[in-house]
C-alpha cells in the first residue's frame, strides 16, 4: 500500500525530531523514551531507536552517563546536549512552519493572492 | 528434557535451551549484518536491551529462556529488516551466510572487456577487490615508475588473467 509507504517516511523524518522533544523535557534511557514514543504511536518496535540515538550521540547532540537502577544492570541515561537544545529549538521552529505550510496549501492561504479562486458560500 | 546453553548476553549469565540460543544467535547476526561498521555500540545497547527483557520475562535467573521468551523479545526489538538493508562487511561473514547474502557477488579475478586502459589488469584486480579501477591504477602507476614494482608483472598478469568472455561482458 503505497499510503502506508509515505506514512512510515514521515514518521521516520520526524523520529528524530520527537527524541530530541522528549529528552528535553528530563533525561531518560531507552527503554522509557520507547514506552513514551509507542504511547504516541510513533513507533511499533525498539529496536529503530538504537541506531537512532547513537547517531545523535556521535552528532553531539547527546550525552549519556551510567546510572545504577533499582532492578538489573545500570542503564544508559541520555540528556540533550547544549548543542542538542540549540538543534531542537532549531526544529521546533521548522516544525511550526512545515504545519502552517502544509494547511496554506490544504485549505488556501489566508491572505489570499489567487484572485481566481471565490470563497464558496 | 532439554539441553541448554550457558550465554553472555550484555555482561550477564543467562541459560538458555539450544533452540532458543540457535535462534536468538541467527537473530543477532543478521541485525548485526546491517549494522554499519562502526556501530559496535548500538549492537551493545541492543544485546542490553535483550537481557533487559529476558530479565522481565524470566522470574528467577535460574529459570531458562526459553524460545518462546526469545521470541517475543525479538518481536519487541524489531525484525531485521527494520534496521535496514543487509550491508556486506567483510568476507567472514560472506563465507558463513553466503545463500543469505543478495548483494553477494561472486569474486571473479578476469580482465573486464569494457573498462580497460591497456590490458584491463587494473580494472580486474579492482573489480576483484570490489574497488575503483582508478585508484589501483594511481597505485600500480605509482609503483612502477617511482616503487619497485616491475612492469613485467603487469605484462604477466595480463597474460596469467582470462578476460571476460564476450558473452559475459558485463550488463550493468
Amino acid at each position: 500500500m503505497n499510503a502506508d509507504n509515505v506514512k512510515a517516511q514521515m514518521r521516520k523524518g520526524i523520529l528524530e525530531y520527537c527524541i530530541l522533544s522528549i529528552l528535553s523535557r528530563e533525561d531518560s534511557y531507552a527503554p522509557k523514551i520507547i514506552a513514551e514514543l509507542k504511547a504516541a504511536q510513533m513507533i511499533v518496535v525498539e529496536g529503530t531507536l538504537y541506531p537512532i540515538l547513537t547517531r545523535q550521540k556521535n552528532q553531539g547532540l547527546l550525552t549519556y552517563r551510567w546510572e545504577e537502577s533499582p532492578q538489573g544492570p545500570p542503564r544508559k541515561y541520555y540528556s540533550l546536549s547544549e548543542e542538542g537544545r540549540r538543534t531542537l529549538a532549531q526544529l521546533d521552529e521548522s516544525w511550526e512552519e512545515l504545519v502552517e505550510q502544509v494547511r496554506a496549501i490544504r485549505y488556501g492561504k489566508k491572505e489570499d493572492n489567487i484572485t481566481t479562486v471565490e470563497p464558496i458560500e | 528434557m532439554k539441553e541448554t546453553i550457558n550465554v553472555n548476553i550484555g555482561s550477564q549469565s543467562f541459560t538458555l535451551d539450544y533452540d532458543a540460543y540457535q535462534t536468538l544467535r541467527t537473530y543477532l547476526e543478521d541485525v548485526e549484518s546491517r549494522m554499519g561498521a562502526d556501530d559496535k555500540e548500538v549492537m551493545n545497547d541492543i544485546e542490553n536491551r535483550m537481557a533487559e527483557i529476558f530479565r522481565e520475562k524470566t522470574p528467577s535467573p535460574m529459570m531458562v529462556v526459553t524460545l518462546a521468551t526469545v521470541r517475543s523479545a525479538m518481536a519487541q526489538m524489531g525484525r531485521p529488516e527494520e534496521f535496514g538493508e543487509r550491508r556486506v562487511r567483510d568476507e567472514q561473514f560472506r563465507n558463513i551466510n553466503p545463500t543469505l547474502d543478495s548483494t553477494y557477488t561472486e569474486r571473479v579475478f578476469r580482465r573486464p572487456l569494457n573498462d580497460r586502459v591497456f590490458g584491463g589488469v587494473c580494472a580486474g584486480v579492482a573489480r576483484y577487490f570490489n574497488t575503483d579501477a582508478a585508484v589501483i591504477r594511481l597505485i600500480t602507476f605509482l609503483l612502477v615508475f617511482f616503487g619497485t614494482l616491475s612492469l613485467w608483472v603487469y605484462i604477466i598478469l595480463w597474460i596469467v588473467m582470462p578476460s571476460d568472455e564476450p558473452t559475459k561482458l558485463n550488463t550493468k
